[in-house]
């Protein structure tokens, strides 16, 4: 009985499909199906028959070549605010004393770029946000001056003073000695917290710089607190947060005569 | 010998000539009655044929006009096709439920005759409405064309000015807001050509100001009066939405009417 049921079944299937076939197979069965599924009017092939739009999407906005009155007006203001700032420049430093001169050495093989060294020292000294604050100007001379920054390898600090590491960079009379690998890949403890080499290159110039200009170490004065530049960061930030710039209280300079 | 009997209806022949040759007004009676049996069904079968064929004929071209309509986008020149359609569209369907005056008046008296008229004059206005759209798209892309055409210039105009040359740019602006109030555009184009007058002479007039704080040396006003110049070119811009808008209105139409086919 059940065996009869499939046979019936089965039966039915074909001739539904056959059926189907039959009906759906004709043209008008095809018609009928095409025109359910597309639109009678297709609005691509109308909507392509547009031109303006593209057109005017082809207008050019001008660009205005400034005539030469203006020029002229732009370089004679620029020459005036150059002019008032270098006067106020010289009116500051003339205030406050003088332009602390520096030359720049190397000791044994270093990997650093001199030239790049050499820049960034001297953005750092002139920064508005470091020493510069207290009116002194920095200036690189080719030989003597009033310090000697000297970019040293690792293993060469120590050959300055037994007080020197080879892990740090240190201060010793008029050589203020940067250690190489510090320069170029800061310390463990300035990385761990967060810091950024160019942070770490800003204070390493200011701290050591500072050790000449007459400061000793400072420690935090608290958790939370800004670092100052003379605490000795590069070993332990000591719950403070780092910093690579004087604070107002480090403003002064025995060496220099500022108070 | 066998002698053949007449049959019934040899007898009724033989009588009627017989009596017509007695009586010749019988002979003409029969006839004219005869000649008016064969008119009168010629009528009839002339008037059920002209009744029926006038919806099938109305339905067959709703197929035609409808097959036309879905095979335009596979035309090669499909703007041709489509101004082709709406033209052969208003022709085939402009007298599509005329009758025969001979018949005319049967939709009058009897109801066969004027619902088929009815269902003509339904299938005719579907018809109608699709070739009234495709007019309306083609009269405007006729439109649109002249137009782009007249921009397009202005383009061409304005590309080979020095930048410098401020009077000229002006100058040339100016010729374009007064050729473009006289372009003559369809109602769909009118919003269009409304902001390209609208936003040229904000050109102008911006133009107008750059002249003057050139002359002026004054740099403020320059700096202004060049950046409202650029303002006014970002101002076109709309020419481009409302013509697509304007636009899209015509094919929205074509594509309904053309569906209710």
């Amino acid at each position: 009985m059940a065996g009869y049921n499939k046979l019936n079944d089965c039966c039915i299937l074909i001739v539904c499909a056959w059926v189907c076939q039959v009906v759906y197979g004709t043209t008008a069965g095809a018609t009928l199906f095409a025109t359910a599924a597309t639109p009678v009017l297709q609005t691509s092939q109308l909507n392509s028959l547009q031109k303006l739009p593209d057109t005017v999407a082809e207008f050019t906005v001008p660009t205005f070549e400034r005539p030469a009155w203006y020029k002229k007006q732009v370089a004679d203001e620029k020459k005036a605010q150059e002019a008032a700032q270098s006067n106020a420049r010289k009116a500051t430093q003339s205030a406050t004393g003088r332009i602390v001169t520096y030359s720049l050495s190397t000791a044994g093989a270093t990997s650093s770029d001199l030239s790049e060294f050499s820049s960034q020292v001297n953005q750092t000294l002139n920064d508005s946000r470091g020493w510069a604050r207290m009116g002194i100007g920095f200036q690189e001379v080719a030989s003597g001056g009033d310090f000697n920054l000297v970019l040293s390898e690792a293993s060469q600090v120590p050959t300055f003073s037994s007080a020197c590491s080879v892990e740090w960079s240190c201060r010793v009379g008029v050589s203020v000695i940067i250690n190489d690998a510090r320069w170029t890949g800061a310390s463990a403890a300035w990385n761990a917290s967060g810091g950024s080499l160019r942070d770490y290159r800003h204070m390493v110039v200011n701290h050591e710089v500072g050790h000449w200009l007459g400061h000793g170490h400072l420690n935090c004065t608290g958790v939370g607190q800004v670092a100052p530049v003379m605490q000795q960061q590069s070993i332990d930030l000591q719950g403070c947060t780092f910093n690579p710039w004087p604070l107002e209280s480090e403003l002064w300079s025995s060496q220099l005569g500022i108070q | 010998m066998i002698k053949r009997t007449a049959t019934g209806g040899e007898v009724m022949y033989r009588r009627v000539i017989t009596s017509c040759k007695r009586h010749p007004w019988r002979a003409l009676s029969v006839i004219g009655a005869v000649l008016l049996l064969i008119l009168g069904g010629a009528y009839v079968w002339y008037s059920i044929n002209t009744w029926g064929n006038l919806v099938s004929d109305a339905q067959s071209e709703r197929k035609i006009i409808k097959s036309k309509l879905m095979n335009i986008h596979s035309q090669d020149q499909p703007f041709e096709s489509i101004k082709t359609l709406a033209e052969s569209v208003h022709t085939d369907t402009k007298h599509l439920c005329d009758v025969s005056p001979l018949v005319s008046w049967h939709q009058h008296s009897f109801n066969a005759a004027k619902v088929a008229h009815k269902e003509c004059v339904t299938h005719q206005r579907k018809i109608s409405a699709v070739g009234e759209s495709l007019h309306d798209i083609t009269y405007r892309i006729d439109r649109e064309l002249a137009f782009d055409a007249h921009v397009a210039s202005h383009q061409g105009r304005l590309n080979k000015i020095e930048a410098s040359d401020y009077a000229l740019h002006k100058k040339t602006w100016q010729e374009f807001i007064d050729q473009t109030q006289k372009l003559k555009v369809d109602s769909s184009l009118e919003a269009a050509k409304k902001a390209a007058i609208l936003s040229s002479t904000f050109i102008v007039t911006s133009y107008d100001q750059l002249i003057a704080a050139d002359k002026a040396e004054k740099r403020a006003e320059f700096d202004a009066a060049a950046a409202d110049v650029q303002k006014g070119f970002s101002m076109l811009g709309e020419i481009q939405n409302l013509s697509v808008e304007g636009y899209a209105k015509l094919v929205d139409t074509a594509q309904n009417t053309a569906s209710a086919l």
